[in-house]
């Protein structure tokens, strides 16, 4: 009787396992890479987020969701030459339609992140742009911040890598927040299009990094900046002022840009304020009646006012402060241009988007090296950022050219004439210098005629 | 896949197949019912923060037992949360587990309090994965896929007036494996209180 009963346990537990080995739920490494169709929210054509199935590409690890586009670490230190750390782990489940569904939230987020990424390399090269960065991308997550810092995102282009801080509101999370990530990703591109080369660029990370709070073990911020600090910060000598204004533009054109790059995007004016709803000034819906780019004096007057509030008061982070003030200006400049380039030509409005961010990026090179040419005693004027800007554009027509000509005027600081638009006779629109009555009785002054080059200071 | 599958059922048919490791001629009863309401199990699973921990699982389970050999169906069900109120996903897990215990580590019987016990499980799971966004809700499954076990415990036993009627209580330290676990091998702490019936 014992015998014949241990001879049915066998047999039954022969039979449930062999089933169970036999079960197809189970599936080759193969089948979970490559490219795999995902689960998360995504900006859907009216700038909302919704839920969507969408596919990832070139996945080689769905465990780690690294692949063609993005590499991932998880809690990185940042160093000189890239991130170092640990790979975060994914959890998916396999729904019966084939997808995969993220289990928990930070799934969610890389699956988001990568898929954005992904979008983001194809209008690289949409834009002719296909070498600038490299694939796949190092992203960091849950990246660990001095002082707790948290809901906010970064790029830094010595690692060239993308830092994701945790997020702590109730809103969308930065991480599936793909304007942020479009402005993150704009920042690479600007990076190396434009600051790589600039010598303001090393202060410029060390002070980024020590406002971002973020370890970096390659230098010791404090003590490196101690000496810079001591010769920079004591006066406003011409050369200091002029370091300062230089920092301050970059980083107000590469933040105004950026967020130019994250409504091309995502086509939502206020995509920040869907993760940080404090930073609802910048929502890129004009409010003015002229947009235009930042002069020289604006920059300059800002910086006198925020050095005379004291060097202790922190003087770095309102530097920051401003140039995301003025990069705003940027930012609805070129919105407000993208929109009626959208109306007067008829186009679809992701078209529009489109073309003018590939103008802007076609520019940055002829800025740069402008940028560069600028003597030591004079500042960059953006009026030549606007007239490279412009000369993209040899089919501008009248209504364009209305937009551009008021905030040539802005940017003008002679008083002696305007900006006006006037039909050749081969029916091109042009933009030219008109003396007004007053000025036409005393000496001229040096024509700003748009068709100079475009390397001079002020 | 196929080797530790060959592996476990080799141990297995080898137990079934072995002769009981002592008489059972003292045995008053050679058959045996239980059931268990109440589990409470602590699985270590890794978190949203990437760090493991321990999580809680539900777990219901009724066995059969001929001398040392008990067959037992067992359930779990545990769930799992993140996010924010904005995007949030819950993940809940429903296992189903056939157990085959052996106590070949006693020398005693049944009604001796205390024994020490092996087991070994196949089973199946199913996940179920709950993604809220904003006022979008949205439920998908997976299929029922395979999972395996072993497990080491104590048990003792509290015989009532009747002899035909026990308290047991189980305390088990396991551990399931699956390819699509993260880590592939998940540990486990058990305890059961169940009632048994002999006859």
């Amino acid at each position: 009787m014992k015998f014949v009963f241990n001879r049915v346990v066998a047999a039954i537990l022969l039979v449930s396992l062999s089933a169970v080995g036999c079960s197809n739920e189970t599936s080759s490494a193969s089948e979970d890479s490559g490219n795999i169709k995902v689960l998360a929210p995504l900006p859907a054509p009216g700038g909302e987020y919704k839920l969507q199935v969408f596919e990832l590409l070139g996945i080689s690890d769905i465990k780690t969701l690294s692949g063609k586009f993005v590499t991932f670490f998880f809690g990185p230190k940042v160093t000189g030459t890239g991130l170092t750390g640990d790979s975060p782990r994914t959890q998916f489940l396999k729904n019966s339609a084939g997808e995969y569904i993220p289990k928990n939230s930070i799934s969610q987020q890389m699956t988001a992140i990568y898929y954005h990424i992904q979008r983001l390399a194809e209008l690289d090269k949409e834009f002719g742009l296909e070498g600038v960065n490299h694939w796949p991308r190092a992203v960091g997550i849950a990246v660990q911040v001095q002082g707790g810092t948290t809901n906010n995102a970064f790029y830094d282009g010595t690692s060239d890598s993308m830092l994701f801080v945790p997020y702590s509101e109730k809103d969308l999370a930065i991480a599936l927040n793909g304007g942020i990530i479009a402005h993150e990703h704009f920042h690479s591109l600007f990076y190396k299009l434009v600051k790589k080369d600039i010598d303001a660029e090393v202060h410029d990370r060390r002070a980024f990094l020590k406002a971002a709070g973020i370890t970096d073990e390659a230098h010791d911020l404090e003590k490196g900046l101690s000496n810079f600090r001591e010769n920079r910060y004591r006066g406003l000598s011409v050369e200091r002022k002029n370091l300062l204004y230089k920092e301050t533009l970059l980083r107000a054109m590469n933040e105004g840009m950026a967020d130019f790059w994250g409504w091309m995007y995502t086509a939502d004016p206020d995509f920040i304020s869907k993760s940080l709803g404090q930073l609802k000034r910048r929502n890129l819906n004009s409010n003015k009646f002229v947009e235009s780019l930042p002069r020289p004096v604006d920059i300059l007057t800002a910086i006198d006012i925020q050095y005379d509030r004291g060097e202790n008061q922190n003087f770095d982070g309102n530097l920051l402060a401003l140039a995301y003030e003025f990069g705003t200006s940027y930012a609805r400049f070129f919105k407000n241009f993208a929109d009626v380039y959208q109306n007067s030509r008829g186009l679809e409005a992701a078209r529009a988007r489109k073309e003018i961010a590939k103008k802007i990026v076609q520019i940055l090179p002829q800025f740069q090296k402008a940028f560069q040419e600028v003597p030591e005693n004079q500042f960059y004027d953006n009026f030549n950022l606007l007239k490279l800007f412009v000369s993209t554009m040899p089919d501008l027509n009248m209504e364009e050219c209305q937009t551009l000509a008021p905030a040539m005027d802005i940017l003008d600081s002679s008083l002696q004439g305007h900006y006006v638009c006037k039909e050749d006779s081969d029916q091109t629109i042009k933009i030219e210098f008109a003396l007004s009555e007053d000025a036409k009785n005393v000496e001229p002054p040096p024509a700003r005629a748009i068709s100079d080059d475009a390397g001079r200071g002020s | 896949m196929k080797s530790f599958l060959l592996i476990i059922l080799t141990c297995v048919s080898g137990l079934a197949l072995a002769q009981p490791t002592k008489t059972k001629a003292s045995l008053a009863f050679a058959n045996k019912f239980w059931i268990s309401p109440l589990g409470l199990n602590q699985q270590m699973v890794r978190n949203n923060e990437q760090e493991m921990q321990w999580q809680q699982v539900q777990t219901f389970s009724a066995s059969y037992t001929r001398y040392d050999l008990e067959f037992l169906l067992e359930y779990n069900h545990d769930e799992i949360g993140s996010g924010n109120a904005t995007s949030s996903v819950r993940t809940e897990t429903t296992a189903w587990n056939l157990w085959f215990r052996l106590l070949n580590f006693r020398n005693k019987p049944l009604s001796e309090p205390v024994s020490l016990y092996l087991g070994l499980a196949a089973g199946s799971y199913q996940e179920t994965a709950k993604t809220k966004f904003l006022n979008d809700v949205r439920e998908d499954r997976t299929g029922f896929r395979p999972q395996f076990g072993a497990k080491v415990g104590v048990e003792y036993i509290a015989v009532a007036t009747d002899p035909r009627w026990e308290l047991q209580v189980r305390t088990e330290a396991r551990v399931f494996y699956s390819s699509k676990f993260d880590p592939e091998i998940k540990p486990s702490l058990h305890a059961n209180i169940g009632m048994a019936y002999n006859f």
